[in-house]
């Protein structure tokens, strides 16, 4: 364990520039965490491009510092309006919200707040811990151990994402189809350009994803306008937790965590499914699950502890491998290489400050969270209600900067505005829009990898089964395809 | 932000000097076929400052970053107006491209203005592989042909350098094999995934020294030689692939180029703003970080220059497209 | 509600049809030289992978409308509720607010303010009382954007 990097990298924070970045990173992702309709994605989509004009130490100080804040930001929404301000608060509404309507706000936002905090710090200790050890197993790993990783983590995402597999799998694949225009990975070569030179560099991350995620969600909030949500009065009563309840909740709070954690990690996969299966399995093991749903304390720590669990958990993998563990960290790998960082097992030794400025923010930017959310809660519930009329308007200026900003042509622009209309469609048929942009990013990685392999063995293509690693993941990809399709069927045969 | 107030007063002072001038009346604009933070980019911005600073030029220049491939903001420029207000830097990509048969244009379609900075690259091995010269590593590369992994970015520069490399020795064949740039083949080469690969020579230093110089225990490759002319400042060690007894050169250049039938007045003009760019200490300060030469060819030097790097590189690159 | 299956049958139809013209452009390209697979067959067999997958989910689809009393049906019943109007709005606009754009019909601060005042009053409902509020949030939004990334990020913004 590498204290003396750690502390270094802290100390940097702690000068102005940093520090200010971290401020407004937390507090923005607070805010716009909290109110529904922007997500965090979409904030740290419309960051990235202001960042290429920061140091590079900087600009990863503010995206952490976005992403951890906006994942905590969901709760108060999600306690005090009944509506997730993020998608990972989901699980949070169900306990949060009776509670909070049967008087004890307070109560649940501190709840929410603390199991945030806590979720965070766990977390944190694991990415501390393990990501050097793994980013240095990951450098023996050759193309065919990144291919089958990359296959595993796109049947991973397909397979866990809300909706059926068979549209998981939609999402996942035509999110690699619309990568393959453009360079391909394995040669340098221009394909699939339909004769259109404005093609060759392909279809750019930020757009598509600025389309998908942000253009997308404003369509759908102007469908949804004029439905004003119930509301429940905030005051600070109870925010802060006592010892007590810690010992009571601390089994709760550190399963949770370790659940979170652990998948964040999984590629691909991020922080809503962190809190389902934390907050199913608190429900399995609880001495009271028929309060779940009801207003539940435990409910709402399983929820919150491991969706900002998946923060840091989500981070191992992007820095010993350079592949994403959720849609943000997508973002974040975009934004590294526009510094021309690149991520992977060497990042330890090439850019080593950059790689402990992220880990020293994911501990900081939780510490200053925990007292930006407790000082400020009940002003930031009334931001709630700026009208959607003109929010709406000026965030989709912000989109139309943030795409033409990063090339400086239209046609990205045109293509952002593509993708909002594909983004709304395929979630209006009920399509997940997670696996799409996970499989944007990892398709040419995985092309790549395979084609990679095959050069170094001229053709071979044996290594899949015949190494250890390759032939792991492969089975396990095959068992996550197969055992939906199988228990389908079995429950369809006692059902008959 | 300082700095960019510095820059338009250093703006308003140049147009209030100097307005008699025909050209320019109004910002150039420099086009970078790159995202923003490449080495390019750099060179870009450096030099855009350099020639504020150096107030040789009467208006600001303007960086425009246009991504994707490379060939986009190339047409860009090629189809641009050629009133003297559009140029292109690049490297040796637009050649690479022409010979390789991705782009349907190339150099010649272009006016030369000036070249800059240039780096040369270092032929990489692992410690463990028992090649300690370049000799070494292509008798190997013909005693066992098709079976040293060579890790490179196809079609690209380390691709045509270790072509270049190969074609030393005749009948010396690497595998190539698709890694991309230099991180990425560092980690492959240091995960032995590769056998052989190259790197630029401030790459080297990065990767195989620690900050006061000296070399990292740490590191698991070496390079072989340095294919300047003449030895590395940053690897006084290193000798060259002269010195080992092969005439071969491989350096890469940034070029700065205008749309055919630009005005040799403009022209001139900007080459002059880049000429005076390059003698600011900032430019200097800048190649010194980054290990390249302190080199500047305008006109009949650089007709010349580009001439024979395209002599050079024509063979290579068609050979780059088949295995 | 829980399915809807007209947008989903559309919707996977017209996702296949993207897909059948990736195939056929991938079917075309040349083999590779540096290994067995070369350009084309990863795209092309992604895009057999989905067309796939949406031929299920129509399936299921149709199964879907069958049971739940036939197309008119299901379509009255998905497409009713919300306010299309606003969606429509915001959409067009955003389309002639880029085509403006990219057409350098006037500058982008300008461009911006008719864009953002327009749809927030249009978003409103047209009220008069909302014009002025509209208008300096346009103002504020459009020419503070205009500044910031010209004379603080340098970013070169569509003239």
């Amino acid at each position: 364990m590498d204290f003396a990097s750690l502390f270094g990298a802290i100390g940097q924070i702690f000068t102005p520039w940093p520090f200010f970045m971290l401020f407004i990173g937390t507090a923005l992702g607070i805010v716009v965490g909290a109110i529904p309709g922007l997500t965090g994605a979409m904030l740290i989509a419309l960051t990235l491009p202001l960042t290429f004009y920061m140091e590079p130490f900087n600009a990863v100080v503010l995206l952490v510092s976005m992403y951890v804040g906006a994942i905590s930001g969901g709760l108060i929404t999600a306690t005090l309006m009944r509506m997730p301000g993020t998608p990972a608060s989901v699980m949070t509404t169900f306990d949060g919200y009776p509670m909070a309507r049967s008087g004890r706000p307070g109560r649940a936002l501190g709840l929410g707040i603390t199991a945030s905090f806590v979720g965070g710090l766990i977390a944190w200790g694991v990415l501390f811990t393990v990501t050097k050890p793994l980013s240095i197993l990951a450098t023996k790993f050759g193309p065919f151990e990144y291919f089958t990783l990359i296959m595993m983590a796109m049947v991973l995402i397909a397979s866990v994402s809300e909706g059926s597999l068979v549209k998981g799998l939609i999402s996942g694949l035509l999110g690699m189809l619309v990568s393959m225009p453009g360079v391909d990975p394995a040669t340098g070569m221009p394909r699939l350009t339909f004769d259109w030179y404005m093609l060759n560099g392909g279809l750019q991350l930020l757009p598509v994803l600025i389309g998908t995620f942000a253009v997308s969600q404003i369509i759908k909030d102007c469908l949804d306008m004029g439905k004003l949500p119930d509301r429940a009065e905030v005051n600070n009563r109870g925010v802060l937790m006592s010892l007590r309840d810690f010992r009571r909740h601390a089994v709760n709070m550190i399963r949770s965590s370790f659940i979170g954690t652990w998948i964040g990690i999984l590629p691909g996969i991020g922080a809503s499914i962190g809190s389902v299966v934390a907050y199913t399995m608190a429900k399995n093991v609880s001495d009271h699950p028929e309060e779940f749903g009801r207003g539940s304390e435990e409910g709402i720590i399983a929820s919150e502890a491991a969706n900002n669990a998946t923060v840091s958990g989500a981070l191992i993998p992007l820095i010993a491998m350079g592949i994403p563990g959720s849609v943000i960290d997508a973002i974040l790998i975009g934004a590294l290489t526009i510094h021309s960082i690149q991520p992977g097992p060497t990042l330890f030794l090439t850019n080593g400050d950059i790689v402990w400025g992220m880990i020293a923010t994911a501990l900081i930017a939780n510490i200053l969270m925990w007292i930006l959310m407790t000082s400020s809660v009940r002003y930031i519930a009334n931001l709630i209600y700026l009208p959607r009329s003109f929010v709406l308007p000026v965030v989709m200026m912000f989109c139309v900067i943030g795409s033409y900003a990063l090339n400086n042509t239209m046609f990205d622009v045109w293509v952002m505005l593509m993708f909002g209309v594909i983004g709304f469609l395929l979630e209006r048929a009920k399509i997940p829009l997670g696996p799409f942009v996970i499989g944007f990013v990892l398709a040419p990685l995985a092309e790549q990898k395979l084609r990679s392999g095959l050069m170094m063995t001229a053709g071979d293509i044996s290594p899949i089964w015949t190494r250890p690693f390759p032939l792991a993941f492969t089975i396990i990809a095959i068992l996550l395809l197969v055992w939906p399709i199988v228990s389908d069927w079995r429950r369809k045969r006692r059902a008959a | 932000m300082r700095k960019l107030l510095g820059l338009a007063a250093a703006a308003l002072l140049a147009t209030g000097g100097a307005a008699l001038a025909e050209w320019p009346e109004k910002p150039v604009k420099l086009i970078v076929p790159f995202q923003a933070g490449g080495t390019s980019d750099q060179m870009a911005r450096v030099l855009q400052a350099g020639a504020q600073e150096s107030g040789a030029l009467s208006q600001p220049i303007t960086i425009v970053n246009v991504g994707g491939h490379y060939s986009i903001g190339s047409r860009r420029v090629m189809e641009a107006e050629p009133d003297g207000y559009t140029f292109l830097i690049i490297h040796i990509a637009l050649m690479g491209g022409e010979g390789t048969g991705a782009l349907d244009f190339g150099w010649r379609d272009f006016e030369p203005v000036a070249g800059a900075g240039e780096f040369c690259l270092a032929p990489m091995v692992r410690k463990d592989s028992g090649i300690d010269s370049v000799e070494q590593l292509l008798a190997k590369a013909k005693d066992e042909p098709d079976t040293l992994i060579f890790g490179a970015n196809l079609g690209a520069i380390n691709h045509l350098a270790g072509l270049m490399l190969q074609e030393q020795n005749p009948g010396a064949k690497f595998r190539f094999v698709q890694i991309g740039g230099g991180t990425a083949n560092f980690t492959a080469l240091t995960g032995a995934q590769t056998n052989a690969t190259v790197l630029s020579g401030a790459e080297v230093v990065n990767f195989t020294l620690l900050p006061d110089g000296s070399e990292n225990p740490e590191a698991q490759i070496k390079p072989l030689a340095y294919t300047g002319a003449e030895r590395f400042d940053g690897l006084p060690d290193l000798p060259t692939m002269a010195e080992e007894g092969y005439d071969m050169q491989f350096c890469v250049k940034s070029w700065v180029f205008a749309p055919k039938d630009t005005p040799q007045e403009a022209i001139d003009g900007f080459a002059a703003a880049m000429e005076a760019a390059t003698e600011t200490d900032r430019y200097q300060k800048f190649i010194t970080d980054k290990g390249f030469a302190d080199v500047f060819l305008k006109g009949e030097a650089l007709q010349q220059d580009l001439e024979s790097t395209w002599t050079a590189i024509e063979p290579i690159a068609k050979l780059a497209t088949q295995k | 509600m829980e399915h809807r299956p007209v947008t989903e049958i559309g919707v996977s139809a017209f996702v296949a049809a993207i897909c059948a013209v990736f195939f056929v452009q991938a079917s075309r390209l040349p083999p590779g030289s540096f290994e067995p697979l070369g350009s084309g067959p990863v795209p092309k067999w992604t895009a057999a992978i989905v067309i796939l997958c949406c031929i299920a989910v129509m399936a299921r689809g149709i199964l879907r409308l069958r049971a739940a009393g036939g197309l008119a049906a299901s379509a009255r019943e998905e497409f009713t509720g919300g306010r299309p109007g606003g969606a429509v709005l915001m959409l067009a606009g955003s389309v002639l607010y880029v085509a403006l754009l990219h057409f350098k019909v006037a500058s982008f601060g300008i461009v911006t303010f008719v864009f953002l005042t327009l749809l927030i009053w249009a978003l409103e409902g047209l009220r008069p009382a909302v014009l002025l509020p509209a208008l300096v949030t346009a103002a504020v939004a459009a020419f503070g954007a205009e500044y910031l990334f010209t004379n603080v990020f340098t970013v070169d913004l569509p003239e």
